[in-house]
């Protein structure tokens, strides 16, 4: 298959509208996901501080997301966050007189505020009267909420880490009391340490005592013997050494019996044999330094043969990617190969 | 709402996923020894082009070396057979029987796809033993057998006119045929270049023989075509036609320049 021009525009034109289309579902769905599209009532409140705020979080109610904080502002004159906050339309019924705003600091990243809004306590409110748009629902810390409080109108709940904090000093109070019956428990771990020591100690007095020292002994013992037979040991080198100086000089004297073989061989060949060796000698000498010059290149030919197969490796996994795109299959043709016997001689 | 569109994403993301990815296609087959018979094979072939028939018989044996480690029937049954085509060449009929008989043994036992090769290179054979009708007769057959394969219906219709040794020929279904193949050769389609090559030179040798008009041209084309080629061998053949052209025309200069010509590029030949 030959890669056609046309055929390639229309894979750009392809893959160009493909990304427009994705564009524009993720920039739906990031709308949709931001409730861009939901009906939504605005509040306000004040809040003290600002911290998590950035993040705008969400509003629940007994677990519920019923909205989110839309944004915030410093008032530069009280100090204050005014902050602006939008409820679902469905739950607007929920945003009543006297109902405050709790907000919650994550216990590990503080940053992360959730908000939970809280509606008055039944028994106390005869009937809930929806809030305007628009209107202001105070926070449980400020001044209005915590007069909701003092009144009986909030039921306020628990503070949970607190709570924990609290449980967490009771336990350290306890571990410290005498008739507790975990009382002194690392005290109890320190003496078991004591105690394994001196178990150590002891252990080690045993070794002392038992055989294993003198076996070391015995074994110095068989060393020193070892040392006394050495110099018989040196006798025999010695004679070793001897018979080998004979064996030298007698091949000293071959070599001088045989000191000059080139004139015995020329005297046998009619002086021939020692022009052809001397030639060859030669041919043998360039031979010699050619191989040399191999030689030293050795490692340069083990780099080459093996960038060579690199590439080559390369190139085979290359046209198999190729081979297997699917645009461009079958786009390398195989050399037609000849098994006919139809020939030209 | 939120599932609905991340529904949508999904079949669209395993849409452009299914369109941009294929499964792998792992080439699980092993083809060392293919490819080392496969060199060897191409380098008998040219060795024999260049008629230095010796050296190819030598690279056919170690193609089929490898061709056996790898038991490629086929490839080891052409391979027989191109070895009797030499054996044949070299008038070494015995050889060219036994390899031909090796060639017959691997279709009939082991049911190598060879059956057409075979009875061509039987005719080849029969011709070389001086039976001309029948290696003639034989090659007929061959081109209607091949008749949906152009280029091997036309080698074996000229075969069978080399053959006959007929001494008028068709000119129109010679120019017609060396047109055809000459097609196949720019559109890339051409299997086998000899094929074209065979085609090439008789048509120079015929009208020489013939004293056709249009004998100087074919040998223009002869020449243009085995330069490409780089067979010198048959370069030099193609100057032997003009000489004996130029001879047949009276025309000295001529025949006179072929003639050194032909002794140039035959003293510059390395064998």
């Amino acid at each position: 298959m030959q890669h056609s021009v046309k055929k390639t525009n229309n894979i750009v034109l392809l893959f160009g509208v493909a990304g427009i289309f994705m564009l524009l579902i993720m920039t739906a769905m990031i709308l949709v996901n931001n409730h861009t599209f939901a009906d939504k009532t605005y509040y306000k409140t004040i809040l003290q501080d600002a911290s998590g705020l950035s993040a705008l979080p969400a509003i629940y109610f007994k677990g519920l997301k019923v909205g989110r904080i839309d944004g915030f502002r410093l008032d530069h004159e009280s100090n204050l966050i005014e902050v602006e906050l939008w409820v679902f339309r469905e739950y607007q019924n929920k945003v009543v007189k006297y109902a405050v705003l709790a907000g919650e600091q994550h216990p590990i990243f503080d940053d992360v505020t959730t908000f939970e809004l809280i509606l008055p306590d039944p028994s106390s409110v005869k009937e809930y009267v929806e809030l305007a748009p628009d209107s202001y629902i105070p926070h449980i810390n400020s001044e209005l909420g915590k007069s909701y409080v003092n009144k009986g109108l909030i039921a306020q709940k628990g503070d949970d880490i607190e709570s924990i904090l609290g449980s967490i000093n009771q336990l350290l109070q306890n571990f410290q009391k005498e008739d507790n019956p975990e009382a002194g428990a690392i005290f109890r771990v320190l003496d078991r340490v004591a105690k394994i020591s001196d178990n150590l100690m002891v252990v080690s007095e045993e070794v002392k005592g038992s055989d294993l020292l003198p076996d070391a002994e015995r074994t110095l013992a068989q060393s020193q013997q070892v040392l006394e037979q050495m110099p018989k040991v040196l006798e025999q080198i010695n004679t070793t050494l001897r018979t080998t100086e004979r064996l030298m000089g007698q091949a000293g004297s071959t070599l001088n019996n045989y000191a000059e073989p080139a004139k015995i061989i020329g005297d046998v060949t009619d002086r021939q044999l020692p022009i052809v060796l001397n030639n060859l000698n030669e041919s043998l000498t360039v031979m010699q330094i050619m191989l040399k010059d191999v030689h030293s290149e050795r490692e340069q030919f083990a780099i080459a043969i093996h960038s060579m197969q690199q590439v080559l490796d390369k190139m085979d996994k290359t046209l198999q990617a190729l081979n297997n795109h699917p645009m461009l299959k079958g786009g390398i043709e195989k050399q037609p190969q000849t098994t006919g016997v139809e020939m030209h001689d | 709402m939120i599932k609905q569109t991340c529904t949508v994403m999904f079949v669209m993301f395993s849409l452009i996923n299914i369109g941009c990815s294929s499964a792998p296609e792992k080439q699980y087959r092993v083809t060392k020894y293919l490819e080392l018979a496969s060199t060897w094979m191409a380098r008998g072939d040219r060795k024999r082009q260049e008629e230095k028939l010796a050296l190819a018989l030598s690279n056919y044996q170690t193609s089929y070396k490898y061709a056996n480690m790898r038991n490629d029937l086929t490839l080891m049954g052409i391979l027989h057979l191109k070895q009797a085509t030499i054996y044949i060449n070299q008038n070494r009929f015995e050889q060219a029987l036994v390899s031909i008989d090796k060639a017959k043994a691997l279709h009939q036992y082991e049911g190598a796809d060879i059956v057409l090769p075979i009875r061509s290179v039987e005719a080849k054979f029969t011709n070389a033993l001086g039976k001309a009708t029948l290696a003639k007769n034989m090659v007929n057959e061959l081109s209607v057998e091949y008749k949906n394969d152009i280029e091997k219906h036309i080698y074996y219709r000229w075969l069978g006119w080399l053959y006959s040794g007929e001494n008028s020929r068709d000119w129109e279904r010679v120019d017609s045929d060396l047109n055809t193949l000459q097609q196949l050769k720019s559109s890339g389609t051409l299997n086998n270049i000899e094929i074209l090559s065979f085609a090439i030179y008789y048509n120079a040798k015929w009208r020489v023989q013939e004293q056709d008009r249009q004998a100087r041209s074919a040998i223009d084309m002869a020449l243009a075509h085995f330069s490409e080629l780089e067979l010198t061998n048959r370069i030099k053949a193609c100057y032997l036609l003009a000489v004996q052209w130029y001879e047949a025309n009276d025309d000295k200069d001529k025949a006179m320049y072929f003639s050194m010509r032909l002794k140039e590029i035959s003293t510059n030949m390395p064998f």
